[in-house]
């Protein structure tokens, strides 16, 4: 593997520690991280630390200000509003990581084919591209899902579709340019099938940029489903998430204004995080080429 | 050769077109289960459902369907409301203009607060300006257009009642009502884009900037202000025009659910109230009128920047 590490930069263990040591260095970014860290911790460990249950109606203390018995208030019908959101990022998590992984998924292999083979299918696959750009995304979204009726999975679906052109363009266009370095020619006149050297060299040199971006659409994919939500496409009553808490505090604009501001600051803190978090990765990764 | 080059791009438009219009009208065929029963809803008579598969000629092959569906497309016919039984392009026309209108003042918001923070926070660089409207671009960015909605409506309607927290006013009825009832849903639906242009246009003013026909201007004593004005400003928009293309289409999804909000009439909430009920012909023709627009749009941007620069007319 010596060969290899030596032709191919990004295998070599330097890249690795000169990340971290780049990345630790971004402070902005470190605390991103460490947000987005402790928020998946609170989400996933929900059942566990959440003080009540996210469920459970108190009609007897329905829109409260926050108190020591409920740190943020409680909701129009006496639920735990702490206890809400910490269910709520759950779903805000889920469905930016699982949106942003489906687009991956598709467009990774027609995005590398069409690059890197070019032809008619790259015609087509970028003709696609084009006609689902011309949708705007909240549109397109709120469409696909409706017609695939509410919930969680189908808005997942609707978004990974939304993000398609992106990936797709960006992978095509890595790929283009990777495709004429000196490197992948030598690889290909010692006769590497094609397969072979889109997996091991041409995936390696687009995986930066490709990160990167997938930090910023996870950013978007929270807003669009925080989006769908509001407008009750996404995960459907009584489970909690952010966009719906927002919409339905709306009704109660006039007697508890302050509700909006609870899952309003943690959509923007945390879309806010993924992309002072992609800042970050974009100046730490990919610059070893210039500087070994 | 700008006639040339103009329908060559138009052109290249057309099999984009073919390829939305054929997922536009594949929409029926995403409905889970049977269509025409999923369409009629619940407890709907088998005669109900029988007069929906006609109407939308579900029995027939997909592409007689594909056809019918789009030489009335071509006709200006989009077909029939299923509930409201209106005939949708009469409806889109009534709500376009004040979607168009709304549209319109966000754009403002995105130009005007967008220029007014790039160029503060270029010319001002390093400074306190600076960092405050690096900082506010971030969080713009980061905060969704119906949360600023709802704050705005708070603040400024249920609070200060300066302005109607809901309802439109028409243009022709009230120019002032009219102001009134746009000014707040202009503002949640443009700041978004006025913190990408504001950080867009901070970037290629401080690179312009430093180029040598600027250093070349102050060396000749020109004041900061007008080399911004003059000369800086021109080059550093480039970029922001194909910007503002993206943030129309931007503007246009977020109309779905700012007009919600705000009670507004538009072609957004004619979108919202229509994909709960499963309107499909509404559904269908709505999302094809804001495609073609952003298409339009795009294209326009796209002849501007050939007129800007003549390089590209060469391709």
């Amino acid at each position: 593997m010596t060969t290899a590490t030596a032709i191919v930069p990004g295998l070599t263990m330097e890249r690795r520690s000169t990340f971290w040591l780049r990345f630790s260095r971004n402070r902005s970014g470190v605390i991103a991280a460490a947000y987005l860290v402790l928020l998946t911790a609170v989400a996933f460990g929900a059942p566990l630390i959440a003080p009540y249950d996210p469920l459970e109606q108190t009609l007897a203390a329905i829109n409260q200000q926050p108190s020591a018995a409920h740190w943020l208030g409680t909701d129009d019908i006496g639920r735990d509003i702490l206890s809400r959101m910490m269910y709520g990022a759950r779903v805000s998590l889920i469905a930016g990581v699982a949106s942003v992984g489906l687009s991956l998924l598709i467009a990774l292999p027609l995005g590398l084919v069409s690059g890197y083979v070019k032809g008619p299918l790259d015609t087509v696959i970028m003709r696609f591209a084009d006609a689902v750009q011309t949708l705007p995304a909240l549109v397109l979204a709120l469409t696909i899902s409706a017609v695939l009726g509410p919930g969680l999975r189908n808005a997942t679906i609707a978004l990974a579709v939304v993000f398609l052109p992106t990936f797709l363009r960006l992978i095509r266009g890595q790929v283009l340019a990777v495709r004429e370095e000196t490197y992948i020619e030598a690889s290909r006149s010692i006769g590497t099938p094609t397969f072979d050297i889109i997996r091991h060299r041409v995936l390696h040199n687009i995986a930066s940029p490709l990160i990167v971006q997938a930090a910023v659409t996870m950013g978007f994919a929270l807003l669009a489903e925080a989006a769908l939500s509001f407008l009750g496409l996404g995960v459907q009553p009584p489970s909690p998430s952010w966009g719906r808490m927002l919409s339905s505090s709306y009704t109660y604009v006039y007697t508890a204004g302050w509700q909006i501001f609870i899952p309003g600051v943690a959509i923007a803190l945390t879309v806010l995080a993924l992309n002072v978090l992609a800042d970050a990765l974009r100046d730490s990764l990919g610059r070893e080429i210039r500087t070994s | 050769m700008p006639i040339q080059y103009i329908v060559k791009r138009l052109i290249s438009l057309l099999p984009v077109l073919l390829i939305v219009s054929i997922g536009i009208f594949g929409l029926t065929y995403l409905i889970p289960g049977d269509a025409a029963v999923t369409l009629a809803g619940e407890s709907a008579s088998p005669e109900r459902i029988e007069a929906i598969r006609t109407e939308l000629g579900l029995n027939e092959a997909p592409l007689v369907q594909y056809w019918t569906w789009l030489s009335g497309v071509l006709h200006g016919d989009l077909g029939t409301s299923l509930y409201m039984h209106v005939p949708v392009t009469t409806e889109l026309l009534r709500r376009f203009p004040v979607t168009i209108s709304l549209a319109i003042g966000a754009l403002v918001v995105t130009i005007v607060g967008g220029l007014a923070g790039g160029i503060a926070a270029a010319l001002r660089r390093g400074t306190w300006v600076d960092r405050l409207v690096q900082g506010g671009a971030s969080v713009g960015i980061a905060m969704p257009s119906f949360w600023i909605a709802l704050i705005l409506i708070v603040v400024f309607a249920v609070n200060l009642g300066w302005f109607p927290a809901i309802g439109y006013t028409s243009i022709s009825e009230s120019p002032t009502g009219w102001l009134q009832s746009i000014t707040m849903p202009s503002v949640a639906l443009g700041a978004a884009g006025a913190a990408v242009v504001a950080r867009q246009l901070r970037g290629s003013l401080i690179d312009v900037m430093n180029m040598d026909y600027v250093r070349t201007a102050k060396a000749r004593g020109l004041s900061p202000r007008r080399i911004v004005a003059k000369h800086a400003l021109k080059n550093a928009v480039m970029p922001i025009l194909t910007l503002l293309g993206v943030q129309v289409a931007y503007l246009l999804g977020g109309t779905v659910i700012v007009e919600q909000i705000f009670g507004i009439p538009g072609v957004g909430k004619y979108i919202y109230d229509s994909v709960f009920t499963l309107d499909l012909p509404v559904v269908q023709g709505a999302v094809l009128v804001i495609a073609l627009l952003v298409v339009l749009i795009n294209f326009l941007v796209d002849i501007s920047y050939g007129f800007v620069n003549p390089k590209l007319r060469q391709e």
